[in-house]
């Protein structure tokens, strides 16, 4: 039954073989033809076959080929039979019988090309060991050592050492039977290429002559001939020539950065000097492209520059889909098409021209593109400008395009700064950056950021943007302020989608408007995008200064403290120390006694944290002198916030103020603690006596309310309209001027000032010499410990304040030895000589004093000054 | 003196051989001719008995019944 199953399969596979697929799939016809197969060969209606027989069939063959002239024939089945005669088996003779049986008139038809077909391709050399044992060498180290089995199996037993890795090359499956016979060796999955075919390409080339490579200079002899070639292999040639590509009709020059065409080429219906002309105009835009491609395939290391490189690689590859189209089509598989190089000329330049345009930009500023980096910025701005102005669409489209994409990744920096106040750190290209990092917190606002500047003190900043840069500044410090501030939440939650900044948000995708100018679309787009993310972020911090930092109350605070703003408290907190002065006990500045009175007199404002008030004191001996006065100072601390906006420097001047007002309130004290009716009263006395006062008042009026207060209101009105922080400042910052001003304390107004301050002395020199004469008078002897002049008094030069404009804090006033106005005089008045005498000379000096104050404060406003000084000098003239 | 693996090898040259110098014979007689499996197959129902007059009787049938266009039959079964 083994050889019956056997015999089915095989026959199975026969006829399977020996008839059409289509058959097997159904499976009725197949199995007729299977068991009509069956039959036939298991049928035993035929004799034996004769191996002598079948000999000599194949010899009678042999022959009949020789006769009838196939030799070969006859040859090949000869050797054939003699070599199946050296292997024959048993059943040789029954396939000869086969094969003769299937013959059909092998004279005519056979033939021996049918055995090249047969012969299977030339197998691999065999891999010897030679050269197995060259390549990978067995005698690399680890590959005879022995494996340790133990390390890696679980077993607790050691497995035998000493087993060598057998090398695994050269064993094979075992083999099946069936496999002998059915050979399938890789070699036959080996395709060799037909080289006809790229023989055909190579002589479809046919001017190139040896096949020399293109594009390197060939040895042109002086007699080479010239090569025709037809119109569509020129424009070929120059279609490859425009994509970059090497071509045979072109030359490359890298070094000067010039194509040259090969001049040994002409066309045959043209002369030559038409087709050079017709070459060098498509030259002229072929050099500018390979600029730009040379350009492209520089690295760049700047984000801008590479968005650039993107943009203008993009462009550059939609102008070569572009020439492939066109080569497409002039391949003509549709229909018949004119070959024609002056077309080709018109729609290159028509495609092309912008990319020129582009190419020269680059040309520009490639050198330059590491110092500037944003140069190719303002060169598109600038294109699409005059492209807008022009009238031409397609170039404002193309630049413009350009443009927006470029500017998006500049845009980035921006938009971090604006939204989180964050800078990339060693950002060169940005034109914010970090000035003083460990700048303190007060000085945020001012000092640690800052606008760079480039060598010509522009902004480095491209042109378009340059009238934004001081809003962007401003909103990043916002938001940087803010977040010092711990206002982190408000920002996040509010987030407005930014409006793009695209060309198509631009100008829509429809009709492009040439009518408005291109910078206006671009700054109204640009505002626009700014505002989502700019009022947000002051607003909100205009907001909190106010309220929770309390910057009104901070300013109400300070003209309680040093502008005598409820004049009631001012007076007590003066009188206070006046009497402690003229008690005689001890010092009479120390700093700690007078922060105590100052923080109890003072804590009963509601808006003055009475706990942040100093007072500071300086040693000095002015005597008695109203310019001991300056040697007292007031600090109250102003939180760091606040500090942004009320500048160290402003303080100076609330300082200097107050030292002023103080003195006022001196001469005033002394003139009123005066008794009014003594015995040495007379008319002089009055008569200088009424002159002070009047003087004091007239100034300390003039101080209050035609200075202080109407500037505290108008600095209220002005802050209240500010939008942001610098705008604050700079109100604040004009604030403090003008009162330094008006006040007399501005430096050009020195002399006034200290003549003003000598009137003070005056008055309290006056009421001293009353004091003793008063005093002389009742006791009628002389009082040793006369009121020491103090040698200080000699030494009048002194500057009442020195440093209006320095932060630091200074303990020690030094003393300069400047001219002073009176310096020589007042030493005089008050020692020597008798009451009257005294009392003679000081009134002159009044008079002096008062008529050069009047004089100068005349002179000065006339000069451009206050009306306020013009209006003091109307009040002290009164009299004359 | 030759090891089992190396004597099927042998003996597998020897045949492929044998069954190479038959196809080319039959390429040269018989037309058309037959492909390399299917000799191969005719070589093995030979040598289980088959006779070969039966054989080619059964081969030319189908071949009648099924005529194999011209440009198959050079196709190499590889």
């Amino acid at each position: 039954m083994a050889h019956l199953a056997r015999l089915t399969n095989l026959a199975d596979e026969l006829v399977r073989s020996l008839t059409p697929s289509s058959l097997s799939k159904s499976p009725r016809e197949f199995k007729q033809c299977k068991d009509q197969a069956l039959k036939g060969i298991r049928s035993q209606q035929y004799a034996r076959v004769d191996q002598f027989d079948v000999q000599a069939h194949y010899e009678g063959l042999v022959e009949k080929f020789v006769v009838l002239h196939r030799e070969e024939l006859a040859t090949a089945l000869e050797i054939r039979l003699d070599e199946l005669s050296k292997r024959s088996s048993k059943w040789t003779p029954e396939i000869l019988f086969l094969f003769l049986s299937l013959s059909d008139r092998p004279a005519e038809k056979s033939d021996v090309k049918d055995l090249e077909l047969l012969k299977p391709p030339p197998s691999p050399p065999q891999l010897t060991w030679a050269e197995i044992i060259a390549d990978d060498p067995l005698d690399e180290e680890g590959v005879w050592d022995d494996i340790d089995y133990a390390a890696q199996s679980s077993d607790d037993e050691r497995s035998t050492k000493g087993r060598h890795r057998s090398p695994s090359l050269g064993s094979s499956p075992p083999l099946t039977p069936a496999e002998v016979g059915v050979d399938a060796s890789p070699s036959d999955y080996i395709v060799v290429p037909e080289t006809s075919i790229l023989d055909g390409i190579e002589d479809a080339q046919f001017w190139r002559e040896g096949k020399e490579t293109p594009g390197k200079a060939a040895e042109s002899t002086p007699h080479s001939k010239s090569t025709e070639i037809s119109e569509l292999q020129a424009i070929r040639e120059i279609l490859f020539m425009l994509a970059g590509l090497p071509t045979a009709l072109f030359q490359y020059d890298e070094r000067s950065g010039i194509i040259r065409y090969v001049p040994k080429f002409r066309l045959s219906h043209a002369m030559v000097d038409t087709f050079h002309q017709t070459l060098d105009s498509f030259l002229r835009i072929g050099t500018a492209l390979w600029h730009l491609r040379l350009f492209i395939k520089q690295q760049q290391s700047i984000p801008l520059l590479q968005t650039f490189h993107a943009v203008v690689t993009r462009r550059l590859r939609d102008f070569d889909i572009r020439l492939s189209t066109i080569s497409q089509r002039l391949m003509g598989h549709d229909k018949p098409i004119v070959v024609s190089l002056i077309q080709l000329q018109s729609e290159i330049s028509s495609l092309s021209r912008n990319l020129l345009v582009l190419a020269r930009l680059v040309n520009d500023f490639a050198l330059v593109a590491e110092t500037q980096p944003f140069l190719h910025l303002e060169a598109l701005y600038q294109q699409s400008s005059e492209a807008q102005m022009v009238g031409d669409a397609d170039a404002l489209e193309f630049f413009g395009t350009l443009f927006f994409e470029c500017l998006q990744t500049y845009l980035r920096p921006i938009r971090q700064w604006m939204e989180m106040g964050e800078l990339i750190p060693d950002d060169k290209i940005f034109f914010i950056s970090v000035m003083d990092r460990s700048s303190e917190a007060s000085n945020l606002w001012h000092d640690r950021y800052s606008l760079m500047y480039g060598n010509k003190g522009r902004l480095h900043a491209p042109t378009f943007l340059q009238p934004a840069a001081e809003k962007i500044f401003k909103s990043g410090k916002s938001v940087i302020f803010l977040k010092e501030l711990g206002n982190k939440a408000s920002h996040n939650s509010r987030v407005d989608t930014e409006p793009p900044l695209t060309f198509e948000s631009l100008y829509g995708s429809d009709e492009i408007n040439l009518l408005s100018p291109f910078s206006e679309m671009f700054n109204t787009a640009f505002q626009k995008w700014m505002a989502s993310k700019y009022s947000f972020a002051s607003t909100i911090l205009r907001q909190q200064l106010y309220d929770e930092c309390g910057l009104w109350d901070m300013l109400d605070s300070l003209e309680y403290l040093y502008f005598s703003r409820d004049g009631t408290i001012f007076q007590s907190f003066a009188d206070t120390i006046f009497e402690k002065l003229d008690g005689g006990r001890g010092v009479w500045n120390d700093r700690f006694v007078l922060t105590e009175i100052a923080q109890s007199i003072f804590s009963t404002i509601p808006s003055i944290d009475s706990g942040h008030i100093f007072v500071r004191t300086t040693t000095n001996s002015k005597g008695r002198s109203v310019k001991a006065f300056s040697s007292i100072r007031i600090d109250y601390t102003i939180p760091w916030s606040i500090a942004n906006v009320i500048q160290k420097s402003s303080i100076a001047v609330y300082q200097q103020t107050h030292t002023l007002l103080l003195q006022t309130y001196r001469a005033k004290y002394v003139l009123r603690k005066l008794a009014l009716r003594t015995q040495k009263s007379t008319a002089q006395s009055y008569h200088l006596r009424h002159r002070l006062l009047w003087f004091t008042d007239v100034l300390h009026s003039h101080l209050t309310e035609n200075v202080l207060k109407p500037m505290s209101i108008d600095l209220r009105q002005k802050m209240d309209k500010a939008e942001d922080i610098d705008a604050m400042s700079s109100v604040h910052e004009n604030f403090a001027t003008t009162v330094q001003s008006r006040c007399l304390l501005s430096g050009n107004l020195a002399p006034i000032r200290q003549a003003v301050v000598s009137l003070l002395d005056l008055a309290v020199l006056f009421a001293d010499t009353q004091a003793k004469e008063t005093k002389l008078s009742a006791s009628n002897t002389p009082v040793e410990g006369q009121h020491q002049v103090s040698p200080s008094r000699a030494r009048h030069s002194r500057k009442l304040r020195r440093g209006q404009t320095s932060t630091e804090d200074a303990y020690s006033e030094p003393e300069s030895e400047e001219e002073d106005y009176d310096a020589h005089s007042d030493s005089d008045i008050g020692s020597q000589g008798s009451y009257e005498e005294k009392l003679r000379r000081m009134r002159e000096h009044f008079d002096k004093l008062r008529y050069f104050v009047t004089v100068s404060l005349r002179g000065v406003s006339r000069a451009g000054g206050e009306t306020s000084w013009e209006m003091l000098a109307d009040r002290l003239e009164w009299e004359s | 003196k030759m090891t089992p693996p190396q004597e099927v090898e042998v003996k597998r040259q020897a045949a492929r051989e044998v069954i190479n110098i038959l196809e080319e014979i039959s390429a040269l007689l018989a037309r058309p001719s037959l492909p390399q499996h299917q000799l191969s197959l005719c070589v093995s129902l030979i040598e289980n008995g088959v006779n070969p007059e039966a054989l080619a009787n059964v081969i030319k049938a189908l071949r009648t019944q099924y005529p194999v266009p011209l440009d198959l039959e050079e196709e190499s079964e590889g």
